[in-house]
């Protein structure tokens, strides 16, 4: 990977359709730079990780914790994260009052669209960011949720916010009340 | 017997969002159907039609997977730790 161009180089996040009524999303600037940063290291390879934070009205992400793609033959197109690694987090993640909130792994010269495949291994409770990834390093960010009675994914809006997470868990109440 | 069992968020509707239970139960067979007695619902997210346990579904007894202990029939001590985790996994469209 020889790294993008300058414009290649700003992560795009698109604002979710009107229709979203996902939970929004949390992250800080430096969050989704490492997001973006794993799927341009990994290109053309698929990228996965894990994303450690609190849920209330909003998704709030304190941590991104980039994982290994257990995947051993289709690594540009399918991903696995080792099961053992999410049960060492979920402990981790435990001791501190947080939790598992949900993944992220990327979409090599494919839009930041859930696959059939994501689909099939979709869980309902948990955030799905997908990171779509160019070779000239173009990339986007969009996040999802799963609805398993309708078997759809929801767009949930992504919301940049930086400071401390516990901090921001309760600037981001305080914002989705006041869009109601 | 008395275990701790650890539910991932996908099933926390299931046992009123709590994250942690004791359960009981000789094996782990014995556990999960003493989930389903207290949380109907919860057996139809981790067996198949067929009566096995999900391949989605990987099952933990202390840090281990069952698949290298006795699956089910693992016998189980007192105070042990059971994780249920779900599998991660999906991918973009076929590269063809």
């Amino acid at each position: 990977m020889t790294g993008g161009n300058e414009q290649g180089r700003i992560a795009r996040e698109r604002p979710a359709a009107r229709t979203s009524t996902g939970a929004v999303v949390v992250l800080t600037a430096a969050q989704r730079s490492q997001l973006v940063e794993h799927a341009r290291n990994a290109y053309p390879e698929e990228c996965c990780g894990i994303l450690i934070g609190v849920r209330g009205n909003s998704s709030v992400v304190c941590s991104v914790h980039a994982a290994r793609n257990r995947e051993a033959v289709r690594t540009r197109d399918r991903y696995e994260i080792d099961p053992r690694q999410i049960l060492k987090l979920d402990h981790a993640a435990d001791s501190e009052g947080r939790e598992i909130i949900g993944f992220y792994h990327s979409h090599p010269d494919h839009p930041p669209v859930p696959s059939p495949t994501d689909g099939e291994f979709a869980w309902q409770g948990y955030i799905y960011l997908i990171v779509a990834v160019t070779e000239g390093g173009e990339t986007e960010l969009r996040a999802w949720s799963y609805e398993e009675e309708q078997r759809r994914f929801r767009e949930c809006p992504i919301e940049l916010s930086d400071g401390p997470c516990s901090t921001r868990t309760g600037a981001c109440r305080q914002s989705s009340a006041l869009r109601r | 017997m008395s275990v701790k069992v650890r539910i991932p968020t996908p099933l926390q509707p299931l046992t009123d969002h709590q994250p942690e239970l004791e359960a009981s139960g000789e094996t782990l067979r014995e556990v999960l159907a003493n989930l389903e007695e207290r949380y109907p619902g919860i057996r139809e997210r981790l067996y198949d039609d067929g009566g096995t346990l999900r391949r989605f579904v990987n099952v933990y007894v202390n840090d281990e997977d069952i698949r290298f202990l006795k699956g089910e029939d693992t016998a189980l001590s007192d105070g042990d730790e059971i994780s249920i985790v779900p599998a991660i996994a999906g991918g973009g469209p076929a590269c063809g």
